[in-house]
């Protein structure tokens, strides 16, 4: 009885002790000093109370302490690091602006890196990939094109799809349970030329982020994975241009200060310029088609609490052939496939500092237009989706041990697909037609905290609640999420994630091609939302000495209401899409490993993949589990950047995939039409993706020599081959006749072959 | 350096010159089995075609690359001495061989809701299969009117009917369309295709029902020879056979074949491909000079 006395006394006086300790908040932008572009993920940590925290999205951080002296260490991989000593007798707004290594080639220790390398160690975020942006541009690519999605493929856990194009299937998702967003905007179509380059310009990009479970509840909307990428802000302290020239496209992106340290902009477009280059030498308009896009961005510091961004992204693709005017044809086609985004933003940190919101208005438009004509008569084929949406973010910190966020997003969709118009006679056949207009509207709330439980466990608790209204009926799901680090050492943990995510859009296309034209359509009565429940767990280490992130993780996903397309299923211009839709179920598992290294004279990183993706669908394959078509067993990618000096570098990548899955036509067999006036030839194929293609394997190299590095114009030049070793790489299959006429086989053949590139790169 | 970043161009270069080597997918062997279809005709006369599946891969060009996936290549897929015989309300018909891959036979009673079972025995491969089918109900069209309509650059045939279904049975219909150059394939056994030959088969479910219970549908044709003649025909058949003709259309289109999912055709057809099918149709000739 006196022990339970002793203990009761005791709490009380921890109580006591815990509510008269007054505690007080410093919190502020961190930012770069050289151009005043926010920093996120900085780490800000008390190295006395071993208590930390990272700024978000904005740049803000926040800690509240109790009452006291501190030292504030600011922490980024690439700037030299920051100590602030505090007096914390109030709440307290201290800014901080960080100074970019500029000597790394020198080996300067850069504690930022550590804290960096740290902080994915310690903190709950999981299966959760982050690039540099500076990686991203060393990588070799196709064409000499930097870009951040095929960067990504090279990450575990991330397969590409054909040869070449920018599709992304994550832990055996489809490319359509990707959720990307730009600025907040969902960007419904992310490639350009057929998917070959991804619609991102890298130069307007300030952070990517890729998150392929243990999703954070303020992500939802898709089944596989969300990709968040966040655009530059632009040079806020002098105006400054960069760009590039190269084999098919240039870049030029300008920016600056519109009133300095306070309003800034940047803009930053792309185009092809293929078309013209061959019309210099043939009048006949061999390649007509180009592409274009343009990023702007401004964004206003109303206060030292306040600020508001307006971002925008447009792009198109253009397809512009017609018969020459001495033809009697008179034939042509066109078309125009296009993104547009616009997101306002309003940041606001509260006056007690603990509290800090982001408002934005969303709106994103994709639009296809398709025409042709031959003479008296033509075609026009439209299809859009506008998106207007309003979103809420709110991120509260009570304590240090607290890091609380909650939010709501009310989104409305309007599809309008398949609109047709038709003149002259063609239309007895082809009616013209307004297409249906569905209008879908989604509503998800969520609250999340990231909890220090102990000096060892740390967990992140969730919950999202996502609905949406398409014709009158209402689809309704608790999503919850859940993630746990448990500290083994300063630089190992081991986690344990779950998500459960909700998906009201699907893409319709037909599975045999890819193209811009595939349709999105909200859930119905009769398609209901897809769902995927994932686990995943993972032990993850920073070699301090090596400066080297290891990380190793399993996972295993259930997905359900699923959708595929029937045997048969032709989907142009089909409105009533339903029918040829039947439903199912997947599930995928697999172990991911990652080994990178984001600084020194050699960085990179060494990614491996096993994984196993199937679909079980009733109506499909007889009902018997097949192995989906984005299932790869084995996945290896090795980048690395090497300095070789002040002037030079070189960067290689090599990637090797097994091979895909696909359907074969094996035999065939004469049938009588029903009229028995004529004969057909009917395939037989194999069962559903029973047959493997040869594994894949690249080779890429990219050298860089920087023909200015002392003067305030810098200039460097970039050669690379793609393929390197000249290997097919299965993008088609082509059934060939044998050289000894004795029949046919089928090929896997490559549309790229080893392919030059060189660019010019500058910066004044 | 030089030398090194030589060197990689020289060695790219020198690869550069070969093409990328295509890669060979080696695929399971082909399985041959006996690939079957019924017709039956006004007059108690049931047709049944008897052939070989063969690989995919199988040749069809000759040793000078001419195409020979042709009427000679086609006999060697004749199944030539089989034994077909129907069976139905206790009595067994043994069909007779018509030309090569074609038996039939014209004292096979068109018996409404008749079970009719179909055997087919090859000696040469002893492969062996059977069927069953149900002989479905004749339809008649409700209604059938035309409309010609002339253009100074073409002729436009407008085809109007309309069916009255049977609203307490889910029914399916096949609506076959074709002129006078189509003739049957017995007439001239798998020969090259006439270029004026016109075919096309429709299907319909009552999925399609109007209010007052009946499937009414519009047509329009380019008529390219006024002074042909147009035979219109309709069956009312069995949800198997409606399924297999789905596929079948879309298996030999070649836009389906290019942009859709790969079709494997529904079969009742024991260990074997094609469809044995029973229906009873009705036939419309239209004189087209004369409308």
């Amino acid at each position: 009885m006196q022990r339970f006395k002793n203990s009761i006394l005791v709490l009380i006086q921890l109580l006591v002790l815990h509510l008269g300790a007054q505690n007080f908040t410093v919190s502020g932008y961190v930012s770069d000093q050289k151009d005043g572009e926010s920093l996120i993920g900085v780490t800000a940590s008390c190295p006395s109370l071993k208590k930390g925290t990272a700024t978000n999205g904005y740049g803000y951080y926040a800690l509240t302490f109790p009452a006291g002296t501190y030292e504030i260490v600011f922490n980024y991989l690439g700037y030299i690091s920051q100590k602030q000593t505090i007096l914390l007798d109030k709440n307290i707004a201290l800014n901080v602006k960080l100074i970019e290594n500029s000597n790394q080639l020198k080996e300067v220790v850069v504690t930022g890196s550590d804290s960096k390398g740290k902080q994915q160690v310690q903190s709950t975020e999981m299966a959760k990939l982050n690039i540099p942006i500076e990686l991203i541009r060393k990588v070799p690519t196709l064409f000499g094109e930097s870009d951040l999605i095929k960067v990504l493929q090279l990450m575990p856990g991330v397969k590409r799809g054909v040869e070449g194009t920018t599709g992304m299937y994550v832990r055996g998702g489809g490319n359509d349970e990707n959720l990307i967003l730009l600025d907040e905007a969902p960007v419904y179509n992310t490639g350009h030329l057929l998917g070959f380059f991804s619609v991102f310009n890298s130069n307007s990009i300030k952070d990517v982020s890729l998150y392929k479970g243990a999703f954070p509840s303020q992500y939802g909307g898709r089944l596989s994975s969300i990709l968040d990428i966040k655009m530059r802000e632009g040079n806020d302290k002098k105006f400054s241009a960069q760009g590039s020239i190269g084999i098919i496209a240039s870049n030029l992106t300008i920016e600056g200060p519109i009133l300095k340290d306070k309003c800034s902009f940047i803009i930053s477009g792309r185009r092809t310029y293929l078309d013209k280059v061959i019309n210099l030498f043939s009048k006949q308009n061999l390649f007509p088609y180009y592409f274009y896009d343009l990023n702007a961005k401004i964004n206003y510091k109303l206060s030292d609490r306040d600020r508001i961004y307006l971002s925008s992204y447009f792009g198109r693709d253009v397809l512009s052939a017609s018969s020459s005017g001495s033809d009697s044809l008179n034939a042509g086609i066109n078309s125009f496939v296009g993104n547009f985004t616009v997101t306002a933003r309003w940041n606001h940190a509260y006056k007690n500092s603990k509290l800090f919101h982001n408002i934005s208005l969303i709106q994103s438009n994709f639009k296809y237009d398709i025409s042709g004509k031959v003479l008296s008569n033509s075609v026009l084929v439209t299809s859009k989706i506008q998106d207007l949406g309003v979103k809420a973010d709110f991120q509260y910190k009570p304590t240090v041990l607290h890091d609380i966020k909650f939010g709501a997003l009310l989104i409305n969709h309007l599809f309008r697909p398949n609109v047709v118009s038709t003149q002259g006679d063609i239309s007895k056949f082809l009616a013209s037609r307004e297409g249906t207009k569905i209008y879908n509207q989604e509503v998800s709330f969520y609250g999340n905290d990231d909890y220090d439980v102990t000096t060892k466990l740390k967990i992140n608790y969730g919950l999202r609640l996502s609905s949406t209204l398409v014709t009158n009926k209402l689809y309704a799901g608790l999503e919850p999420r859940f993630a746990a680090k448990y500290k083994i050492s300063e630089n190992s943990s081991v986690k344990a994630g779950y998500a459960r995510m909700k998906q009201y859009l699907h893409l319709v296309s037909s599975s045999a091609i890819s193209l811009p034209t595939d349709l999105w359509y909200p859930v119905t009565k009769n398609v209901k939302p897809g769902s995927s429940d994932q686990v995943s767990a993972g032990y993850y280490r920073y070699l301090e000495k090596k400066k080297i992130n290891l990380s190793a993780e399993v996972y295993y996903k259930w997905l359900n209401n699923l959708i595929e397309y029937r045997e048969g299923a032709n989907l142009i211009l089909n409105d009533n899409y339903e029918s040829q839709l039947v439903t199912g179920k997947g599930t995928s598992y697999g172990f991911e490993l990652l080994l990178q290294k984001n600084e020194g004279k050699l960085s990179g990183w060494i990614s491996y993949t096993l994984a196993w993706s199937n679909r079980t669908f009733p109506e499909l394959n007889s009902g018997r589990t097949y192995y989906s078509k984005f299932d790869r067993r084995h996945d290896f990618a090795i980048v690395a950047n090497y300095t070789i000096s002040k002037r030079w570098s070189i960067s290689a990548d090599w990637v090797y995939s097994s091979g895909a899955p696909f359907t074969a036509r094996t035999s065939q067999y004469l049938m009588p039409n029903p009229t028995f006036t004529s004969i057909d030839i009917l395939p037989v194929y194999t069962s559903k993706n029973a047959i493997r293609l040869h594994a894949s394997h690249r080779l890429d190299i990219d050298i860089t020599y920087k023909s200015r590095i002392y003067s305030k114009y810098k200039g460097e030049w970039h050669f690379g081959a793609y393929n390197v070793y000249n290997r097919a790489q299965p993008s088609r299959i082509q059934i060939v006749q044998n050289t000894d006429n004795t029949g046919y086989h089928y090929e896997e053949r490559g549309i790229f072959g080893i392919i030059y590139s060189v660019a010019y790169n500058f910066q004044f | 350096m030089k030398h090194v970043i030589y060197s990689f161009v020289i060695l790219t270069l020198v690869a550069s010159c070969t093409k990328t080597k295509p890669l060979i997918i080696t695929l399971p062997a082909s399985e041959q089995k006996l690939a079957i279809s019924s017709v039956v005709i006004p007059g108690n006369i049931l047709a049944v075609s008897v052939s070989y599946s063969f690989s995919a891969l199988e040749n069809s060009k000759d040793s000078m690359g001419n195409n020979v996936f042709d009427s000679t290549l086609y006999q060697q897929f004749l199944v030539s001495h089989a034994l077909v015989t129907i069976s139905y309300n206790g009595k067994t018909d043994t069909l007779s061989k018509l030309a090569p891959g074609i038996y039939a036979s014209a004292g096979v009673l068109q018996l409404v809701n008749a079970n009719y079972t179909l055997n087919v025995y090859d000696s040469a491969t002893q492969l062996r299969v059977f069927a069953n089918s149900t002989m479905l109900q004749k339809v008649n069209f409700d209604s059938l009117y035309f409309e010609k309509e002339k253009t100074a650059s073409d002729t436009t045939l407008k085809i109007h009917f309309s069916v009255a279904d049977n609203l307490s049975e889910e029914n399916y219909y096949m609506v076959s369309y074709f002129n006078s150059a189509a003739s049957p394939i017995y007439n001239s056994v798998f020969s090259n295709p006439n270029k004026n030959k016109f075919v096309l088969v429709e299907l319909y479910s009552d999925k399609v029902v109007e209010a007052d219970g009946k499937i009414k549908v519009d047509k329009n044709f380019f008529i390219p020879d006024e002074n042909d003649t147009l035979i219109i025909e309709l069956a009312n058949i069995s949800k198997g056979y409606y399924e297999f003709l789905s596929a079948y259309k879309k298996s030999n289109q070649l836009i389906y074949q290019l942009l859709g999912e790969p079709v494997n055709l529904p079969t009742n057809i024991n260990i074997g491909y094609g469809y044995f099918s029973t229906f009873n149709p009705s036939f419309k000739i239209v004189d087209l000079s004369k409308l």
